[in-house]
């Protein structure tokens, strides 16, 4: 099937699927994460119709769509504002499970995983360790056909939602911090775990602390050997990092700008459109998210000739989360006050009160908030020009 | 849009790169500059005899078809060997406006003998209060019968103390601002009445200014439409655009290069500079700035190859991105350097001074960064 044909037909099934409520759900959206009922639900239509995890193995429930095919079918969904389906399991532990897990592993979580049934986060981040992913403390410890887990894992997103979690927790504490650390399944209720929300600045809970007080999860939860779990995680990070297509993002925050700055007036009551001033620093950003749709052009052209992004998508990481950021800040500055109510409930798809701002105006804000951690996680934006300096310059 | 080069094209890359490496080292590079010579013409025979020269001319005139990736793959490697022989001005630009809008007559005189390497162009717009827009030329020439008469003065007319011939941009038709009534006039640079002032520029290349006192020129030599000059040049300015962005990212590779192998042999508080974050992280931002450049570089050739209706707009933002990545490339390769990167012994300083006059040519960051917002409003 040609592009334009497969195109067609993915238009037609948004068209037919993508119900108005679970559009909403996806205007909505001011982080990564859209509303967690719209979420399952639109995860639920892809899973009956098989497109659920385009980018797996066919063999494992993926489409079999060639990359231009996954990227027309990602591009179209983002544009039509479906909501984004949550990464932690299709886009992080399924690829992982696939490369390590054992055949009992696999023919167990994965198919669970692809209905929906199984909602997983991911336990990485602790208090004391977050850069310094290695230097984590959470302990599991060998008792009879058990490991007794106890410590805690912060910023773990949509654990209040989740019913598993995927963790690294430290098995030894002999030679390098990263050699003692193994990779563990785990039920979410389990006795022992607690889950404590985290408000964000927007005043939602997307983040959550987990603590673990003596949880009891079977030896055969282990992914991979003991004291394997930091070559299994380095493999997901870049699943975290590479995976992910900014342009599209751009284009989204882009259209969003020429519309605010086709109805709103600066000081001189002009249209910030025919601002000179404005269209100068718009264009500046602009250009860096031309540059980077080129640069992710060329890895997908890399990819297809069967090479590796490398750390090109360490810089993608960088420039794409700094350029959108860039882009919030010139919304902020279009809107004015028009940016300050906090009408929380608004932010829910099934309001229907009244609206105190333009729609437009309504998720500026939390936009610009949510979005500081975008440079924060998957690798801090310094810990990605870490990686550039130490693999591509040598340093 | 996916750019696989072609054997021919991989050929042409690896060619320039191992001559230039072997042939065109610094040193040499700078015994060039500093010679009474406005360019070395063995080498520049050189590049005749390697096809450099013929490369992007049609068949029929005695090229090989190359076209804007040709043009960006020998501009870029030209850029790391910092070469200051004028590929740009008599290939690139000159030799383009021939090709595109001489009579067969004067393509056969002067194209063979360009593509052998024995005639060197330039192109004469610029005149004094004002920058980039060619509409502000207001030079003008008076039309009688068959011949054209021409007065005035051009001003830093970039290989114009090399030309065998200069493209002048003068004004048969309408007022200073207008577009139309532009015309290129073919003129001989000993004719009677042509006198030129030669100069070298900071970068190391040749310039002059030209003044023309009742210089006669034959109508034939008119390039392309008598009043139209401007369609002619629109996609030679276009690809000179693109030739100048690919030889500021070959010089901008040079430069990260560089920085990187000093900072690891340089040692202070005890250890190699490559060692401190500050250092490390500025040089990652280098690296990043540069491959942005070259992903809108590559757009803008297959673009501009392909005729594509976002040529225009990639390559207002690839000029714009040039600007600022190039300053901030040179900027930082001289900062890390130190003291001795000031210097005229260390080639550091002389990618900085090329990044610079590319910058000065063509329209500012500034114009194109207009440039590309107009264009994204359509």
């Amino acid at each position: 099937m040609n592009d334009n044909n497969f195109r067609a037909e993915v238009r037609a099934f948004l068209q037919e699927e993508l119900t108005p409520e679970l559009k909403r759900a996806g205007e909505l959206m001011t982080s990564v994460f859209a509303d967690f009922d719209a979420t399952m639900a639109w995860h639920r239509k892809l899973y009956q119709k098989g497109w659920v995890a385009p980018d797996w193995p066919e063999a494992y429930g993926g489409t079999g769509w060639t990359l231009n095919q996954r990227y027309i079918f990602q591009e179209e969904c983002k544009l039509s504002n479906a909501p984004a389906l949550l990464p932690m399991g299709l886009q992080m532990l399924g690829p992982m499970l696939i490369h390590y897990g054992s055949d009992e592993q696999k023919a167990h979580y994965l198919p669970r995983l692809l209905s929906g049934e199984d909602v997983w986060c991911q336990g990485y981040s602790e208090p004391g360790a977050g850069s310094d992913l290695a230097s984590l403390s959470t302990s599991a410890v060998r008792d009879g056909d058990d490991y007794l887990i106890n410590g805690s894992k912060i910023w773990t997103s949509y654990a209040q939602h989740s019913n598993k979690i995927f963790c690294l927790v430290r098995t030894s504490k002999e030679g390098a911090p990263q050699a003692g650390i193994s990779f563990i399944l785990v039920d979410m209720d389990t006795d022992g775990i607690t889950v404590e929300p985290i408000v964000g600045l927007d005043g939602r809970v997307e983040q959550c602390q987990v603590f673990f007080d003596g949880v009891r999860v079977p030896v055969a939860n282990l992914v991979g050997e003991e004291n394997q779990g930091w070559e299994v995680a380095k493999y997901l990070l870049e699943f975290e990092r590479g995976g992910h297509n900014f342009t599209i993002d751009h284009k989204k925050q882009m259209a969003k700008i020429r519309k605010q700055a086709s109805e709103e007036y600066d000081a001189d009551g002009c249209l910030w459109r025919d601002n000179s001033v404005f269209n100068a620093r718009f264009a500046e950003v602009a250009v860096d998210a031309l540059a980077l749709e080129y640069t992710e052009l060329r890895i997908k052209g890399a990819l297809n000739a069967g090479g590796n992004p490398g750390a090109l998508s360490s810089l993608c990481k960088i420039v794409g989360t700094e350029t959108g950021q860039r882009f919030n800040e010139i919304s902020m500055d279009i809107l004015g006050p028009q940016a300050l109510p906090f009408q929380i409930a608004a932010l829910e798809p099934d309001f229907e009160g009244e609206l105190i701002v333009a729609d437009y105006a309504l998720t500026c804000m939390p936009e610009y908030i949510n979005n500081r951690a975008a440079t924060i996680y998957g690798g801090s934006a310094e810990i990605q020009r870490d990686i550039i300096a130490k693999r591509v310059l040598g340093l | 849009m996916y750019i696989e080069f072609s054997e021919e094209q991989r050929m042409l890359k690896e060619s320039a790169e191992k001559y230039l490496n072997e042939n065109y080292e610094f040193e040499a590079r700078q015994k060039i500059v500093k010679s009474d010579s406005n360019y070395c013409s063995t080498q520049w025979q050189t590049f005749a005899d390697l096809g450099w020269l013929a490369m992007t001319f049609a068949e029929e005139v005695g090229g090989f078809g190359g076209g804007a990736l040709e043009t960006m793959l020998l501009s870029e490697q030209l850029g790391v060997n910092l070469v200051v022989e004028p590929y740009f001005e008599t290939v690139v630009f000159g030799g383009q406006l021939i090709s595109a809008g001489a009579s067969d007559e004067i393509k056969s005189r002067y194209l063979d003998a360009l593509i052998s390497g024995h005639c060197q162009v330039a192109f004469a717009w610029s005149e004094t209060k004002h920058h980039h827009a060619m509409s502000d030329v207001a030079m003008a020439a008076s039309v009688s019968g068959d011949s054209i008469l021409l007065n005035g003065s051009k001003t830093v007319v970039l290989n114009g103390a090399a030309a065998d011939v200069v493209l002048v941009l003068l004004r048969t038709a309408g007022e200073r601002g207008q577009s139309d009534g532009l015309s290129l006039v073919l003129v001989d640079a000993d004719a009677e009445g042509c006198v030129r002032r030669s100069y070298k520029t900071y970068d190391g290349r040749n310039a002059a200014e030209f003044s023309f006192s009742n210089v006669n020129v034959p109508l034939a030599n008119v390039l392309g439409e008598q009043g139209s000059a401007m369609e002619l040049l629109a996609p030679v300015v276009n690809r000179g655009i693109l030739s100048l962005c690919a030889e500021a990212v070959g010089a901008m590779s040079a430069l990260v290069d560089a920085t990187v192998d000093y900072t690891k042999q340089r040692k202070q508080f005890g250890r190699s500079i490559s060692r401190f974050q500050v250092l490390r992280h500025r040089m990652a931002d280098m690296f990043i700035d540069l491959e942005l450049c070259r992903s809108l570089m590559l757009a803008t050739a297959w673009k501009l190859d392909h005729s594509d209706a976002d040529a225009e707009l990639t390559l207002a933002a690839l000029k714009a991105k040039v600007a600022s990545a190039g300053k901030f490339i040179a900027h930082n390769a001289i900062q890390l350097h130190g003291g001795i990167g000031t210097t005229d012994e260390l080639k550091i300083g002389h990618y900085f001074k090329r990044i610079a006059a590319i910058n000065s040519q063509f329209g500012s960051r500034d114009f194109h960064l207009a440039r590309f917002a107009q264009l994204s409003q359509k």
